[in-house]
């Protein structure tokens, strides 16, 4: 990969917080060091890691080796995003390569001040899926969502996902199982199934206001419980 | 309104009725703390994604994706060098449509949120690089007075905001004495075009193209931007051959009837196109995209009718 050949670029890193950067989701770095150590300087003259930031900059200037190491470090979280809500690996390849085609026509519109480049590329993201799902039928596969995600699967299963995405993902597994069931049964239909409340209610054979309030309720304590986070650098 | 705070987290998983979620945004547009809920409600959601179990992508994946864009590219360059030959007039009806949409209709970008806690650098316009090279946000504006490649969408609006500009300040050299009123125009016309660069920076505007159905109009092409935030909605349309009088083209959107297994079809707009093929059409949108079904183009007699009498030319492509 050409990270070497990319020039140094503005230094206008955002030194609240750093995001998570960690290009070996697919291609394991030979080196054996731990690129987030490294990456917490991202400001530093021997960062290697850009930031998100930084790389969208880049990419915004037609830098397609900055694109590239995007890719890296979020192809792996938008496949599985649009694997989960379409249950078809052809639809989640489709949504995995428009939703990099729009992050590069895009990226010279990405506002750090309203969200995370993260939020950003998985919005998007999921907004594809959910466009793909009401076009079609309605998703049969959905199941049981709940006992799906807080069954997760055991991290040392997959030795090739970045360390920063495992210690994401337990944190966010964290918040979501202190929500009372019946909440968090909701915002995972909500989130993952994209059904609308009021199919939700239907589903769960529900008042539309209970399904209504408690996923208010719901989002409302997740966005306390993952806000402190988000300021937090995780690799530091 | 007050302060749609109860609404905010259905409102940012798009849960919200068309309705409802006009509402919310049309008070986000003002409302800096409801901006701030909504972004802390945003980010929390954007992390729900690390929950889906992972799976890694197929490797073949990257190629992919780095092969489209080469094309799209490519193909980028050739509509820059042919648009070089022919630059395109925005059509008569855009004007129509853009003094319709001009008061309550073209919000500020919405100011980012300051905050103490981000410290005053959050949301200040990226500046250029001090390594000189130049960003596309550069290139695009250099490209839209001289065309060059860009983002097709980007492309379109910027060639279309400098065309707009320069027939703007045409009027103005050419009559003095109405430059008050040439200058009303020219506000009100960059703010249209700014509209069109808010909905194409939107990450929920949704993108639909249309295809011909008869072999008669091979080579016709349609864009459709669809904006859920702003309602606002374009269709690009190139390679339409020019009507004869009184024939004109006519935009319409297929809608789901809720609770019903039919569609009803309604009736957008009517744009003419230029000589060289192309035709653009402002409006607003009232279909959630949840419900729209097709679209499509047919041809009518001049000033549009209600329901379509003539086959459709154009449909979204599936």
């Amino acid at each position: 990969m050409a990270v070497a050949t990319v020039k140094p670029v503005s230094l206008r890193t955002r030194g609240e917080r750093s995001t998570p950067g960690d290009s070996r989701w697919l291609n394991p770095e030979p080196s054996g060091s731990d690129t987030r150590a490294s990456e917490q300087c991202a400001g530093s003259p021997s960062a290697p890691e850009p930031t998100d930031e930084v790389l969208l900059q880049r990419i915004a200037a037609d830098d397609d080796a900055a694109l590239r190491l995007f890719y890296r470090r979020y192809a792996g979280l938008v496949f599985s995003l649009a694997r989960r809500m379409l249950g078809d690996q052809g639809r989640a390849e489709e949504v995995l390569q428009e939703t990099f085609v729009r992050v590069w026509r895009a990226a010279i519109t990405y506002d750090p001040a309203r969200g995370r480049p993260e939020t950003w590329v998985t919005t998007i993201a999921r907004n594809l899926a959910i466009s793909i799902l009401r076009k079609g039928q309605p998703p049969a596969f959905l199941g049981d969502v709940l006992a799906e995600v807080t069954a997760l699967p055991d991290d040392r299963n997959d030795p090739e996902e970045a360390a920063w995405i495992k210690a994401r993902r337990r944190i966010v597994r964290d918040a979501i199982e202190q929500l009372p069931e019946q909440q968090r049964r909701v915002v995972l239909l909500a989130y993952f199934g994209g059904l609308t409340q009021a199919q939700i209610a239907e589903r769960l054979g529900e008042p539309l206001g209970t399904v209504k309030s408690r996923l208010r309720l719901a989002l409302r304590r997740l966005a306390g419980l993952l806000q402190p986070e988000l300021n937090d650098d995780l690799r530091a | 309104m007050a302060h749609p705070t109860d609404s905010l987290e259905a409102y940012a998983l798009h849960l919200l009725s068309a309705e409802d979620e006009r509402e919310v945004a049309g008070h986000l547009r003002t409302c800096a703390a409801c901006q701030e809920r909504l972004r802390i409600i945003e980010q929390a959601l954007g992390q729900l994604a690390y929950l889906a179990p992972p799976v890694a992508p197929p490797p073949t994946a990257e190629d992919q994706l780095f092969a489209r864009i080469a094309d799209l590219r490519r193909a980028e360059q050739r509509a820059a060098s042919s648009a070089a030959l022919a630059p395109h007039v925005p059509s008569r009806v855009e004007d129509r449509h853009t003094s319709a949409m001009v008061p309550e209709a073209l919000p500020p970008t919405p100011m980012p949120v300051a905050s103490a806690r981000h410290g005053p650098q959050r949301g200040t316009p990226a500046p250029a690089s001090p390594s000189g090279h130049i960003s596309r946000r550069e290139r695009s504006q250099a490209a839209a007075l001289f065309p060059r490649p860009a983002s097709s969408l980007w492309f379109y609006a910027l060639s279309l905001a400098a065309v707009v500009l320069l027939v703007a300040v045409g009027v103005l050299a050419a009559n003095l004495s109405a430059t008050r009123s040439a200058n009303a125009t020219l506000t009100a016309q960059v703010r249209a075009q700014q509209t069109i660069l808010t909905m194409l920076s939107n990450p929920h505007t949704t993108v639909y193209h249309l295809s011909p159905t008869t072999s008669a109009l091979a080579g016709a092409t349609g864009t459709i931007i669809l904006d859920p935030t702003s309602h606002k909605g374009m269709l690009l349309a190139r390679n339409l051959p020019p009507l004869p009088s009184g024939k004109t083209y006519e935009f319409w959107l297929v809608q789901a009837v809720p609770g019903q297994s039919g569609a009803v079809t309604l009736p957008v707009g009517t744009f003419d196109v230029q000589n060289d093929g192309s035709g653009e059409l402002v409006f607003t949108n009232s279909v959630p995209v949840s419900r729209l079904r097709n679209a499509g183009i047919s041809i009518e007699p001049t000033g549009g009718v209600k329901t379509p009498d003539t086959p459709m030319l154009m449909l979204m492509s599936a």
